[in-house]
């Protein structure tokens, strides 16, 4: 028998550090010794290990394709002018996903203070993410993405279009209107009551986060 | 409190749908730091499995590497995080702005050509000199001409005039490349050609090897050896012929003229270009005279005795220019 299972559905009871190991063997043992060789080459390898699903996690917080590539980007630039890989312990991963949730909340939170371009974000102190969180913080994080999404679903499917094309897809006013056959002044204001609603979600969300 | 948590509980999780009971076993779990290590795991798997963006992984990197790079040139990478404003000390931001002084000072010069970084070498009326490149390569720098060359480092020349270049192969192929002001510029990796760059063309005869000529902004060319490539002026079509002399180009490595057929006015104009005399003969039947052969010159009073003998001229010496007179 094998010691882990071959099929990821598999439904054997696991418990999480030994699949933990293994996965660690593959993929981050390999950056790491990449790391020891060449801190650029180790850092590249990240890069593309990595940035593609922690941009679609951004996305999940932020729903706008540039400002979540800005976020994975700007997390990536920190591990490497501090240098993060000379003192973290625990896996890359961690640090990385853990960091990304972290700005992008920053993020949704200058968004509450009506500063939408984010100039009102607070640099989040880049502290050794990844060692240790609060599991409640950890669910709670899930919480809100879940509860953006939800939010999103529930706008009306026209309006619910135009947002995803505008900020999923990074289309122009004029492209949306075009491609749905509306015109230019329909689409800003379906925009508008899309974001009136996010805003919504997000302020009300944050004031439980007061409390975390 | 390690109670066995499967990965689809935490995909469910992440689906949002999850009941309270499995939520707080989950936050249970996450009690264990392993635990934490393997919930981002799963994550990551979660998030391969259902992207929720397409993005352009490859220019993402290079705008990264590109910020990184402008990061990395103004501040070296710190270990430790300083929140504050001001950092580092008063001395510090003196010696940074003294670097700075001297970096805009040194780039200054350096695109200015000057001095501390550039040799330029200039050859007067009737001078013919040769230099060694630190390359190792080799210029034979005609009359009238200007050379500059950067005293290390890279492999570029800027001229002004005509030059014949022996250019070494080196180990790596580096390019060397010859600008000249008349938006023609030339690019070669080791071979030996004739640079003429003066004012009323450009051209380039190449003896061996290829080069890549660039002229007018973005259009490129490659040459073959025995090709001559000529400019009339910057924003003229370009002409690519085939020559069979080409001791026509390269005559003057030795001082000498090599005429084929050639109009008086050119002859004129040659010996001007060489010896900065300015020759004139305004006689209707004297323009119409073609002259061909070898004729050693190393000073211009040689060239204008063969003339006198070959066209039956005299040679009036006036201020300012010589006039050719025929002899009645």
């Amino acid at each position: 028998m094998l010691p882990f299972p071959t099929d990821p559905n598999a439904s054997s009871p696991l418990t999480g550090r030994e699949e933990s190991n293994s996965r660690i063997l593959d993929t981050e043992l390999f950056i790491r010794n990449a790391y020891q060789h060449d801190a650029r080459q180790g850092f590249d390898l990240l890069f593309r290990r990595y940035y593609k699903p922690l941009c679609s996690h951004a996305m999940r917080f932020l729903y706008e394709k540039e400002q979540a590539q800005d976020v994975v980007a700007d997390v990536f630039l920190s591990f490497w002018k501090n240098q993060v890989h000379t003192y973290l312990t625990s896996p890359y991963r961690s640090y990385l996903f853990a960091a990304v949730r972290k700005r992008a909340i920053s993020q949704l939170q200058a968004y509450r203070l009506d500063s939408p371009d984010g100039s009102m974000a607070t640099d989040t102190n880049e502290l050794p993410y990844g060692d240790f969180e609060d599991p409640q913080q950890i669910l709670q994080y899930t919480e809100l993405y879940l509860q953006i999404e939800a939010k999103i679903s529930q706008l009306p499917p026209q309006c619910q279009r135009v947002f995803l094309l505008s900020r999923v897809e990074g289309l122009k006013h004029r492209e949306i209107a075009d491609e749905l056959h509306i015109s230019l002044k329909t689409v800003e204001a379906h925009l508008n009551k899309a974001l009136a609603q996010l805003h919504k979600v997000v302020r009300l969300l944050f004031l439980f986060i007061h409390f975390w | 409190m390690d109670t066995p948590i499967h990965k689809q509980t935490v995909f469910d999780h992440f689906s949002g749908r999850t009941s309270p009971l499995q939520q707080q076993l989950l936050a249970d779990w996450l009690r264990v730091p392993a635990n934490q290590h393997q919930y981002y795991a799963w994550l990551e798997e979660w998030e391969q499995a259902s992207m929720q963006v397409s993005v352009d992984e490859q220019d993402a990197h290079g705008r990264l590497l590109q910020r990184l790079n402008a990061t990395s040139r103004t501040t070296r990478p710190s270990p430790i995080f300083n929140r504050s404003i001001f950092p580092f000390s008063r001395y510090l931001y003196g010696i940074a702005a003294v670097i700075s002084g001297l970096f805009f000072l040194f780039t200054g010069l350096y695109y200015t050509r000057s001095a501390p970084f550039f040799l330029t070498i200039q050859t007067v009326n009737g001078e013919v000199r040769s230099l060694k490149l630190a390359d190792g390569s080799t210029v034979m720098l005609n009359a009238n001409s200007e050379l500059t060359v950067p005293r290390w480092g890279h492999r570029e020349a800027w001229l002004r005039g005509e030059a014949a270049f022996t250019v070494t192969h080196l180990p790596g192929h580096p390019r060397f490349v010859v600008h000249t002001p008349n938006q023609f510029d030339v690019e070669v990796l080791g071979t030996r050609f004739v640079l003429y760059a003066r004012a009323r063309k450009s051209r380039i005869m190449l003896q061996q090897g290829k080069v890549k000529l660039q002229y007018q902004s973005g259009k490129q060319l490659y040459i073959k050896p025995g090709e001559l490539a000529t400019l009339p002026t910057p924003t003229a079509k370009l002409t690519l012929t085939k020559t069979t002399q080409p001791q026509t180009y390269t005559a003057w490595e030795q001082k000498r003229f090599f005429f084929d057929n050639t109009t008086l006015p050119d002859v004129c104009q040659q010996i001007n270009e060489q010896f900065g005399v300015t020759v004139v003969g305004t006689d209707s039947t004297l323009v119409k005279r073609r002259i061909s052969g070898y004729f050693k010159a190393e000073r211009v009073d040689q060239m204008l005795q063969d003339l006198e003998v070959l066209l039956n001229v005299r040679a009036v010496h006036h201020d300012q220019s010589i006039e050719l007179i025929p002899v009645q």
